[in-house]
């Protein structure tokens, strides 16, 4: 479960980024989060992660305010960026230890992790390489293996399909319907309208820092009736003309 | 050639050249570092013009020119070949200008352009000074001419050789495709040419013995220098032929030119595809190693300090700031310091200025691995995903102040323990000096590590820029000179005994720690706790640290020139005889003083003392002022002002001697006078 009440962000006195977003991600969905580039996906992604500071408002995680017990809510998510560029010098194996080190994973449930992932994205054999060697798509995979190494409550993935390979962005998928399906959270972002019409059972649409919706599938289609597809709703919404 | 030109004018202007940037504040700074050079143009330019009288009735000129010229090829040839390197290889239009229909060798002709005007610097600081000089002193219409083309041609051989050289290396050995591997060597070449032309520069400073002797032997070395270049040869019979025959080795210099030249080029146009695409397969590895990996478990503090000193030891920027700052700096103090003491001195004991000046010396060369201060920085944009992981704020701090503890207490202890052979010191002075620079360390890391998390360089795409260019380092550094020099001042004035001076240096050393601890918790848990590192910010300081960098660099730059002019042409000695004593006082903290009662003997001599070697104090040329080894005589003080005698000699009962010349020799005179009626 992840709330965000009245969370605003500015970069400088012009350039405001996120203005005044309320939004409820609830247990056992997968939550897509839409808009344009320069919307402001990213910035509000890093505020629930404690990479950013919000101007004014609150975001709290399995209810646990980000702002006042930062440990504990940082616990309950695992984080891939919208960049898998991380990290160079170390190779996968390494990061992958010094992950489970940041989140006190104990070292039987490591190995036995980093074994299972690493084989379902097929990465076993390039985890003695350094991360510098890896493609686009390798390091996306090893960013996301290390999110997932402590079984995360929530998962928060900025644009996780760029990049991967049918198959892998296949299991991926797989994996983000089961943990919702078991009850926890996934929240991502992404620029796919496919993923989002198959996959996802709430989304909001940001733009500007605003949100232009926030709901279910079902109810969106609802609101456009005239529109057949996802893509247009999304055109048309975020015209500006 | 309208292509070549275009692609030249193109890679220039892509920032290929330092200082070519649109940006305004960058334009200043290029005026402020060519401010910066021209008092060393002045000072070699003068130092010529002074000598020319000399250098041209022995014959020399040309020697010298050639000379001057061939150190200039050397240098750009050492220093040429990492920016032939990367101009050529490794810059990012490499590839993308692959995939353009243009043939290799006009790629090549425009990045050997780009090098060219780099080297064009380094010629305007080596041989400029003397082309003018020689010019303005004895030059007419053929040296101009053919001076002005020789200048303009001269860098094109020792390009060549470096292009050539590049371009073989990439195109055949596999050893450095690797980017990280070329900036390693190539960093180490430029600190051993670093030092390789200071301890030249010494040995001439030293040969303060006759000026004509030192002229015709640092002659001969020019010329073995030039044999290195025979083209520079040619180039000098043109220059001073002064006839229009001479237009004919002109010719001849610039034909050679030419031809290196088109050598590489043709050489290029066959090898150069072959060492770029080379270049883009060696990344790969033949073999993975993945399952022989062993998983640890380790306290979050002790992974993050394990995952930094990983980043230290496989980053060639960093190892070459980090680790050669901790393991080399000191041995080469030592070793230095081994070499001019000879095993003769032993330190005053339980002196307590002692103690508080090598606590700041100590503390000042632990930390110059700058592991701290930039331990932020280093990460760059992964430092911000720091703040995403669920560690307590202490433990990241502990983890990232790891590593530079453990670095500088080994460069202590690499300081200590020759020092405590060498020197001898009381077990009293050993302890205390210990104990004082290990707390010192502790604080100065802190601080250091708390000044990047205020204001951390993270935008970078170039490792050095985190390690090198990074103001933080600068300030650490200062307000530890200041910190430190404080209380050794204090110490001083107060006139602080032995035991009252070590507890308050313990106690002002403890109270410093507290602060860096406060300082550095506080922040810490800001950054890691809720606020994040502040993108945005960093953005804003790059600018003015740049700026304030420098204005700093320029004024210590000027200080330093300011001084050595001070010293040579204002500083005078200045000579008090009271009722027992003679004192001496010239210039900066130079000074000495006997007794009358010790005096065994003094005489008037018209040549100036055989100079060994200087210990303390100020040499160039017959300007000599401070204390010094002679042949024949040991060691003493000599404050003289020029070769013209007399000089007076002063023995002492003790054997040492003081040896005066003044500009005016009456006054040398009249102090012979005076002090004699005192010798026995
Ligand atoms: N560090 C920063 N400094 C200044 N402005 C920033 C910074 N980071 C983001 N912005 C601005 O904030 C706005 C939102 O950016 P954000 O990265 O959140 O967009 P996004 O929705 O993730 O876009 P994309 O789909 O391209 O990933 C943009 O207008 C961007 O210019
Ligand atoms: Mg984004």
């Amino acid at each position: 479960m992840i709330e965000f009440s009245d969370v605003s962000k500015s970069f400088g006195p012009s350039k405001i980024a996120v203005d005044h977003l309320s939004l409820t991600v609830n247990d056992g969905e997968i939550f897509g989060f839409l808009g344009p580039n320069g919307a402001g996906k990213t910035t509000s992604i890093k505020m629930m992660t404690g990479i950013l500071k919000p101007d004014s408002g609150r975001i709290k995680i399995n209810g646990i305010d980000i702002a006042e017990n930062p440990i504990e809510a940082k616990k309950q998510f695992g984080y891939v960026p919208d960049s898998p560029d991380q990290f160079l010098r170390l190779k996968g194996i390494e990061y992958l230890d010094f992950m489970a080190d940041m989140y006190d994973v104990p070292l039987e449930l490591r190995e036995e992790r980093i074994k299972k992932f690493s084989d379902e994205f097929e990465m076993s054999t390039a985890l003695g390489n350094t991360i510098q060697s890896y493609s686009h798509g390798m390091r996306q995979k090893i960013v996301i293996i290390g999110a997932l190494l402590h079984d995360p409550a929530v998962w928060i993935l900025d644009e996780p399909l760029t990049g991967l390979d049918p198959k892998s962005a296949y299991t991926l998928k797989q994996r983000m319907r089961q943990h919702a399906d078991a009850h926890k959270t996934v929240f991502f972002s992404t620029h796919v309208l496919e993923v989002v019409e198959n996959l996802c059972d709430h989304v909001a649409i940001i733009d500007h820092g605003h949100i232009l919706f926030a709901g279910s599938l079902e109810e969106l289609k609802e609101q456009h009736k005239g529109d057949e597809s996802l893509e247009k709703i999304f055109l048309e919404m975020t015209d500006h003309e | 050639m309208n292509k070549y030109l275009t692609l030249a004018r193109v890679l220039i202007r892509n920032g290929a050249m330092p200082g070519r940037s649109e940006n305004r504040r960058e334009k200043t700074v290029v005026l402020v570092v060519i401010l910066a050079f021209l008092p060393v143009l002045c000072m070699e330019a003068a130092s010529l013009w002074n000598a020319y009288g000399t250098i041209a009735a022995s014959h020399l000129t040309g020697a010298v020119l050639a000379g001057q010229m061939a150190a200039c090829c050397i240098a750009m040839i050492l220093l040429g070949i990492l920016y032939v390197i990367s101009t050529y290889y490794f810059s990012d239009d490499t590839l993308s200008l692959l995939t353009m229909p243009i043939p290799s060798h006009r790629i090549l002709a425009a990045k050997f352009t780009v090098v060219l005007l780099f080297q064009y610097w380094l010629e305007a600081l080596i041989v400029l000074p003397a082309f003018l000089v020689f010019g303005i002193r004895g030059g007419g219409f053929f040296y101009w001419i053919s001076a002005i083309l020789v200048m303009v041609a001269l860098p094109l051989i020792p390009t060549a050789i470096c292009s050539i050289v590049s371009v073989l290396i990439m195109a055949f050995s596999h050893f450095f495709r690797n980017k990280d591997r070329v900036k390693f060597f190539a960093g180490l070449i430029a600190i051993l040419v670093a030092v390789g032309i200071t301890i030249p520069l010494e040995k001439l400073s030293d040969h303060s013995g006759s000026a004509a002797q030192a002229l015709s032997s640092s002659g001969s070395a020019m010329k073995k220098a030039a044999m290195l270049f025979p083209s520079d040869y040619l180039a000098v019979k043109a220059v001073f032929g002064g006839t229009a025959v001479s237009l004919l080795w002109l010719a001849a210099f610039l034909l050679l030119s030419a031809a290196a030249v088109a050598v590489f080029l043709f050489l290029g146009n066959k090898l150069y595809l072959r060492g770029v695409i080379g270049l883009s397969q060696s990344n790969v590895k033949a073999k993975s190693r993945g399952g022989h990996f062993q998983l640890k478990k380790r306290r979050p503090a002790f992974a993050v300090a394990r995952k930094d000193w990983r980043l230290i030891c496989r980053t060639p920027a960093y190892s070459l700031n980090c680790l050669l700052g901790a393991f080399l700096v000191p041995v080469i103090l030592i070793v230095v310091l081994a070499f001019t003491l000879h095993g003769g001195v032993t330190i005053p004991r339980g002196n307590i200025m002692v103690i508080s000046l090598s606590v700041l010396f100590l503390a000042l060369i632990s930390t110059t691995n700058v592991v701290s201060p930039t331990a932020i920085s280093r990460d760059g944009r992964d430092a911000t995903l720091a703040c995403m992981f669920p560690v307590r704020p202490a433990d990241q701090i502990f983890g990232k102040l790891l590593p530079g503890l453990g670095l500088s207490f080994a460069s202590l202890l690499i300081m200590v323990i020759p020092l405590c052979i060498l020197l001898r010191p009381d077990s009293f002075t050993a302890v205390s000096v210990c104990i004082l620079s290990a707390v010192a360390v502790v604080t100065f890391n802190m601080f250091g590590l708390f000044l990047d998390l205020v204001s951390p360089k993270l935008d970078w795409d170039d490792e050095t820029i985190a390690v090198k260019q990074n103001f933080n380092i600068a300030i650490a550094m200062f307000v530890m000179i200041v910190a430190l020099g404080l209380p050794a001042f204090l110490v001083y004035k107060l006139q602080l005994d032995l035991w009252g001076g070590v507890i308050f240096l313990l106690i002002y050393n403890l109270v410093l720690l507290a602060v860096a601890a406060w300082l550095l918790s506080w922040k810490g848990s800001m950054v890691y706790g809720s606020a994040g590192l502040a993108k945005k910010q960093v953005e804003k300081t790059a600018d003015r640290q740049k700026t304030i960098r420098i204005v700093i660099s320029v004024v210590v730059v000027a200080a330093i020139f300011g001084m050595i002019g001070w010293e040579m042409l204002f500083v005078h000695t200045d000579v008090k005889i009271t009722a027992s004593e003679v004192s001496v006082s010239a210039g900066i903290g130079e000074s000495s003083s006997f007794e009358l009662s010790q005096i065994h003997s003094v005489y008037l001599k018209d040549s100036l003392p055989q100079v060994d070697q200087k210990i303390v104090g100020f040499a160039s040329g017959a300007k000599m002022r401070g204390s010094f080894s002679v042949k024949g005589l040991g060691r003493g003080h000599l404050y003289t002002q020029n070769v013209k005698g007399p000089f007076l000699y002063i023995i002492l009962k003790d054997g040492s001697f003081t040896v005066f010349n003044f500009d005016d020799s009456g006054k040398t005179e009249n102090l012979y006078k005076t002090l004699k009626q005192y010798a026995k």
